[in-house]
């Protein structure tokens, strides 16, 4: 049954307006005030240009400079109506000359070039119009040095002006690449919807990719897609939570948070390599003799204690700031590793790690710590921002070992680890590693070819668990205690062996019984290695980095005497 | 109390204190056709339909042509399953708003919906002309196809079928030309869907343009 109502239009006496999501009616100011965002369902309605700079912007802050966009009837196209004609009527109504509006302005006093698709307009196509409005905006971007935001929304390229449209796609892309060869930051906020040439060039070649709740973004309509396949789609798809589930975006934030993330994600990309703060923790322990002794076993029950601080609570309690930012831009999110930019006083640093839980649904939902290939993969990218970036890396190292299960392996899961080994071994920042609870073997490695790497004292590290070598070599798993001990994978051995730099002390029953005290003694280690890190030109980082890992395994390294037998 | 406190809270979101002051407004003025509008709509919302439609009316009594009124009106009736008096409503709406796309399909699903052939092809035909985006074309002509299925006129449905595919750029019409040409000449070039099936994605069609146009605010 058909129901009569309508969206309230300017200049018109419409004052209720019908939410399509809920139904309900809504008094068009409330609606106003809430950023568009229904009040009853939080459905976010499609704002115009106007409203989404203002709601993004410093106020007045805008500098349109869009002014001589011009639509270019390259094609002399007319369907049921001439191209030309249905441009006017757009322009009429609208008030805009084109589908994309771009300037300067500022953002919590920051600067950026901005540039905002307009969906009003022929459905937010990109004709050759919008593709030469965002690459003036790229380019404006690179000469001034400033990041670059783009607020896509759109049906795809504009077919009235055939491959002229295509071309924008190419052109935009190759614009947006070379704010990344610069380290130019850009941010993408997609918005309901962003599909085909457009979703499928600059949209989604931003360093960060946000986007609103429950926008549509894919590559082909849906419609499409049941019609190819004959096969009902899953509710939800190609919403932008089921991109985000899927690896494809960084962040989904409700319309009220956005202008928050963008001020902090201007602020962690602007900040100067300098004012490392100054700390209290007790310093890191380089000399093997002054630490606890404990027995293998008993620290592999430590670093395995499932209260003990993860990765995220170590960067609630060190950094001054952090932006997590999630997805492989491949397959998946995985969130048995986590990452982001993070800041430590003036310094702006990317952070990755593996991430366990306290309980066991949060462990179920973390994986164990036990990565898939995706993971690994969200690392890659997230370290390829530290290099484009010039933030120094800071990895955190606990997991049992990377998730051996079938999937993984059919995407991969040895690729992934080998090029996250490879790729951080040639990082062009500096790369301080800390094992903060269990390091298994290559699933920790992966993100452990640090600079410096360093483990907290009641951590292991090694190159199996001290069960599967006990099951493996000593025939009994019983013996796991044994095998524990014969790996020497504890921080005093691993010191005197070279394989870490320093030890990060713990309060006496642990890191967990004090984790704020931990937590201060971590931070100390990390700004103190990466005081004697930053700075170093890059070849030299690169050739001590590789002659830390090329000594292990050659003549004249350190050895360890047996283990007496203590029976 | 005045009408523009009221519209603040209205505004602020606090619809008990909206609701207070508007009755307060309408005692002191009870001509006061927006007042009536608005405490309306708080009651629709409220689920008092049977209020709202009597504060509806009273305001339509006040000032004959005000449109949130007669849309409210039209809900009211279509959500009551009244569609003759949601489509006399939806009629007014059109009359007054006859470059409003939405009012305009509205108008043409009511029409539908009652069994008025020739109203719901002229006003879908209207919908053509009124709604200046192209990629909301497929809709109007999907309109227009369910009413010649209706009529059975399945020569004319297979020319707007035709006419459709050239301008759906996804692909909803490859369901429903299949189920034409085996109308007219009695087989497909594929699995033929059932007419529920057409019918539904016709409604879908529908739905979907009505939403396009009140997600855009």
């Amino acid at each position: 049954m058909a129901q009569a109502a309508a969206p309230p239009k300017p200049g018109t006496d419409v004052q209720w307006t019908r939410c399509p999501s809920c139904d309900a009616f809504v008094y068009y100011k409330r609606l106003q005030r809430n950023l568009g965002v229904c009040p009853e369902c939080n459905y976010h309605f499609r704002i115009p240009v106007a409203t989404r700079l203002e709601q993004l912007l410093d106020e007045g802050s805008f500098e349109d400079l869009s002014g001589d966009l011009e639509p270019l009837d390259a094609l002399g196209f007319a369907d049921s109506k001439p191209y030309a004609q249905r441009i006017e009527e757009a322009q009429r109504k609208t008030g805009y000359r084109e589908g994309l509006t771009y300037g300067k302005a500022t953002v919590g006093g920051k600067p950026l070039v901005v540039a905002v698709m307009n969906f009003g307009f022929v459905g937010g196509s990109m004709g050759s119009a919008v593709g030469e409005g965002v690459t003036r905006a790229a380019e404006l971007a690179l000469e001034q040095k400033t990041p670059l935001l783009v607020v896509c929304t759109s049906g795809g390229a504009r077919m009235q002006e055939g491959c002229i449209s295509l071309m924008q796609m190419a052109k935009t892309s190759a614009a947006f690449a070379r704010l990344h060869e610069q380290g130019i930051l850009v941010v993408c906020l997609l918005t309901d919807p962003t599909y085909g040439g457009v979703s499928a060039s600059f949209a989604t070649l931003g360093d960060v990719l946000l986007a609103e709740p429950n926008s549509y973004i894919g590559f082909a309509g849906p419609k499409v897609i049941e019609q190819t396949i004959r096969q009902q789609l899953p509710e939800g798809f190609q919403t932008a939570e089921f991109l985000l589930d899927h690896g494809m975006l960084d962040l989904v934030e409700p319309r009220e948070n956005i202008q928050n993330v963008l001020r902090k994600l201007l602020e962690l990309h602007t900040l100067s390599e300098d004012g490392l703060p100054e700390t209290e923790g007790a310093d890191p322990v380089t000399d093997p003799d002054a630490l606890p002794k404990r027995s293998a076993w008993d620290i592999v029950q430590l670093a395995r204690n499932i209260e003990r601080p993860n990765t995220l609570e170590y960067v609630g309690y060190v950094f001054d700031d952090f932006q997590e930012l999630y997805g492989d831009r491949l397959f998946d999110e995985d969130a048995a590793i986590v990452g982001g930019v993070g800041r430590l006083g003036d310094l702006s640093v990317v952070v990755i790690g593996h991430q366990k839980g306290h309980t066991t649904s949060e462990m179920m939902e973390r994986n164990f710590g036990m990565p898939n290939p995706e993971g690994y993969r969200k690392g890659m990218r997230l370290m390829e921002h530290a290099a484009r970036f010039g933030m120094p890396l800071v990895t955190f190292v606990d997991t049992p070992g990377a998730y051996p299960g079938l999937g993984a392996e059919e995407r991969g899961q040895s690729v992934a680890i080998a090029e996250s080994i490879m790729k951080m071994s040639r990082l062009p920042v500096p790369a301080v590693t800390l094992v903060t609870g269990e390091g298994g073997s290559g699933g920790a490695l992966a993100l452990a070819v640090g600079d410096r790497v360093l483990m907290m004292e009641n951590s292991y590290y090694s190159v199996i668990s001290p069960e599967g070598c006990s099951t493996i070599l000593f025939k009994d798993a019983a013996q796991a205690p044994r095998a524990a001990e014969a790996l020497r994978l504890a921080a005093a051995d691993l010191l005197h062996l070279g394989i870490m730099d320093a030890v990060v002390r713990e309060p006496e029953g642990g890191a967990h019984t004090d984790a704020g005290a931990t937590a201060a003694n971590v931070k100390t280690a990390i700004v103190s290695t990466l005081r004697e890190l930053v700075g170093t030109p890059v070849d030299q980082l690169l050739q001590n980095r590789y002659e830390r890992f090329r000594k292990f395994g050659a003549p004249g390294q350190p050895t360890l005497p047996p283990i007496e037998e203590s029976e | 109390m005045t009408l523009e406190e009221a519209r603040s809270s209205l505004e602020e979101g606090d619809l008990e204190r909206a609701r207070e002051a508007l009755q307060r407004v309408i005692e002191t003025d009870p001509t006061d056709a927006s007042a009536l509008v608005d405490l309306g709509y708080l009651a629709l919302g409220a689920g008092n339909g049977n209020e709202a439609a009597a504060l509806f009316r009273q305001a339509l009594e006040r000032e004959p042509g005000n449109i949130d009124a007669l849309r409210a009106i039209a809900t009211i009736h279509g959500r009551a399953g009244r569609a003759e008096d949601a489509f006399d409503a939806a009629s007014a709406v059109a009359e007054a708003q006859p470059g409003d796309p939405l009012a305009v399909l509205e108008l043409a699903e009511l029409a539908l919906d009652v069994g008025r052939l020739d109203e719901a092809a002229s006003a879908f035909q209207r919908l053509r002309s009124v709604d200046d985006d192209p990629s909301h074309e497929v809709y109007a002509v999907h309109g227009l196809i369910e009413v010649e299925l209706r009529r059975e006129n399945w020569r004319r449905a297979l020319d707007l079928a035709v006419d459709a595919t050239r301008v759906d750029r996804a692909g909803r019409t490859t369901d429903i030309l299949a189920y034409v040409v085996a109308q007219v000449f009695g087989e497909a070039d594929r699995d033929m869907p059932e007419r529920a099936e057409v019918a539904s994605a016709l409604e879908r069609s529908r739905d979907e343009h009505r939403r396009l146009h009140l997600e855009a605010w």
